[in-house]
């Protein structure tokens, strides 16, 4: 997602979740709307 | 006035309690409700036992989150009743409710495996509890070689992904401090394999293999011995440990139990699309005190709580529900 691998152990998503703290007190528990429901399927391939 | 009534002031009670504020007009009251005042960031549990989060960042007052507008109640839960639509407190009396939203979480119990908890704290430690995590720091430190086991003691559980992290985490800790060589790391789970999912699985079996760590499926937990510091499954399988990491069974709120309106693990039963009890058209719940089937996770309570804000904003104005949720985290 962006420049986040799912799965792959590096350090820019290991800052990535570190710096999530920040998004949920300050975005996520306020309520503020983050995005389209379509976000939630970025970067999986759907199996058919 | 109407009343919306919104149970637990975690993350998907303030969330939905702030979303609702801003489209409801004042002839809705919103009343949260929680025994405390005290919200913690639960991801940082599993950062704290590494000294990568302190325990004073993850811990803020429930306050500091809610908007002016939503009547913030402290007080235990005793009842829920769904047919006379009010909710008794041990402090602050009964609410009558139009609308309830149901965010009462699920919590660890160790008390639940036989052994257990007798062993807490006495080379047993957990991550999911704000001392718990701080306890396992210290044990942490002072460990200077042997055996981990970090064993989850069967599914659903509070992040599903955490304690194959925490085994990560783990490894880089103790490869940091030098000694990686005198650590042995065991993966026990009750799942066939490092995870839930399939391509995960596979993915995340590589990763333990490269870090040396060792995983144990298929294991049951029936039974645990801290005298003898031994793990013991219902088909009389043992694994030995110098150090137990556990996340024991998780069970939603005791009150649901008590009133009647849960499994007997206290998830309350909801469709999984719509996240209403059968039955109760004015009554929604999310987050992790659901038994719907996906993880009990904040990003999945967030976007829960899209849908739940579009279709009790429909149920208000009397429009069609068309939202739906779909059980993704991310």
């Amino acid at each position: 997602m962006g420049p986040l691998s799912l799965l792959k152990d590096t350090e820019m998503n290991h800052m990535a979740k570190l710096m999530f703290k920040w998004a949920y007190f300050n975005l996520l528990l306020k309520g503020v709307w983050l995005g389209p429901p379509d976000l939630m399927m970025e970067g999986k391939h759907r199996v058919r | 006035m109407k009343k919306l009534v919104i149970l637990g002031a975690g993350c998907g009670g303030t969330m939905m309690a702030n979303k609702m504020r801003k489209d409801l007009d004042d002839d809705w009251s919103i009343t949260l409700i929680d025994k405390d005042n005290v919200h913690y960031y639960q991801p940082g549990f599993l950062f704290v036992p590494f000294d990568i989060n302190k325990p004073k960042d993850i811990r803020r007052s429930r306050r500091e989150f809610i908007k002016p507008g939503i009547d913030f109640v402290i007080s235990e839960l005793v009842n829920v009743d769904w047919d006379k639509q009010e909710i008794t407190t041990a402090t602050e009396g009964i609410f009558k409710y139009d609308v309830l939203v149901m965010a009462t979480g699920c919590d660890v119990r160790p008390e639940e495996v036989e052994g257990l908890q007798e062993g807490w704290g006495n080379g047993i430690y957990g991550y999911y509890r704000y001392n718990d995590c701080q306890e396992l720091g210290k044990a942490l430190k002072n460990f200077t070689g042997g055996k981990i086991v970090v064993n989850i003691a069967e599914m659903p559980i509070k992040c599903p992904v955490a304690p194959l992290e925490f085994a990560f985490l783990a490894d880089w800790y103790f490869y940091e401090r030098g000694i990686r060589d005198k650590v042995e790391i065991e993966f026990v789970t009750p799942l066939a394999g490092a995870f839930t999912k399939p391509v995960a699985t596979s993915i995340l079996t590589e990763a333990c293999k490269d870090k040396n760590i060792k995983i144990t499926p298929n294991f049951a937990i029936g039974s645990v011995d801290h005298t003898k510091k031994v793990i013991a499954a219902y088909d009389g399988t043992e694994v030995n440990y110098d150090m137990l990491v556990s996340i024991p069974p998780n069970f939603g709120s005791q009150v649901m139990i008590d009133s009647g309106v849960s499994d007997p693990m206290g998830y309350i039963p909801v469709d999984k699309h719509t996240l209403q009890p059968k039955g109760y058209d004015n009554v929604w719940a999310l987050g992790d005190g659901t038994d719907v089937p996906t993880s009990k996770a904040g990003a999945v309570a967030h976007f829960q709580g899209d849908v739940l804000h579009e279709n009790i904003m429909a149920y208000i104005t009397g429009g069609e529900q068309h939202a739906r949720s779909d059980g993704h985290a991310v």
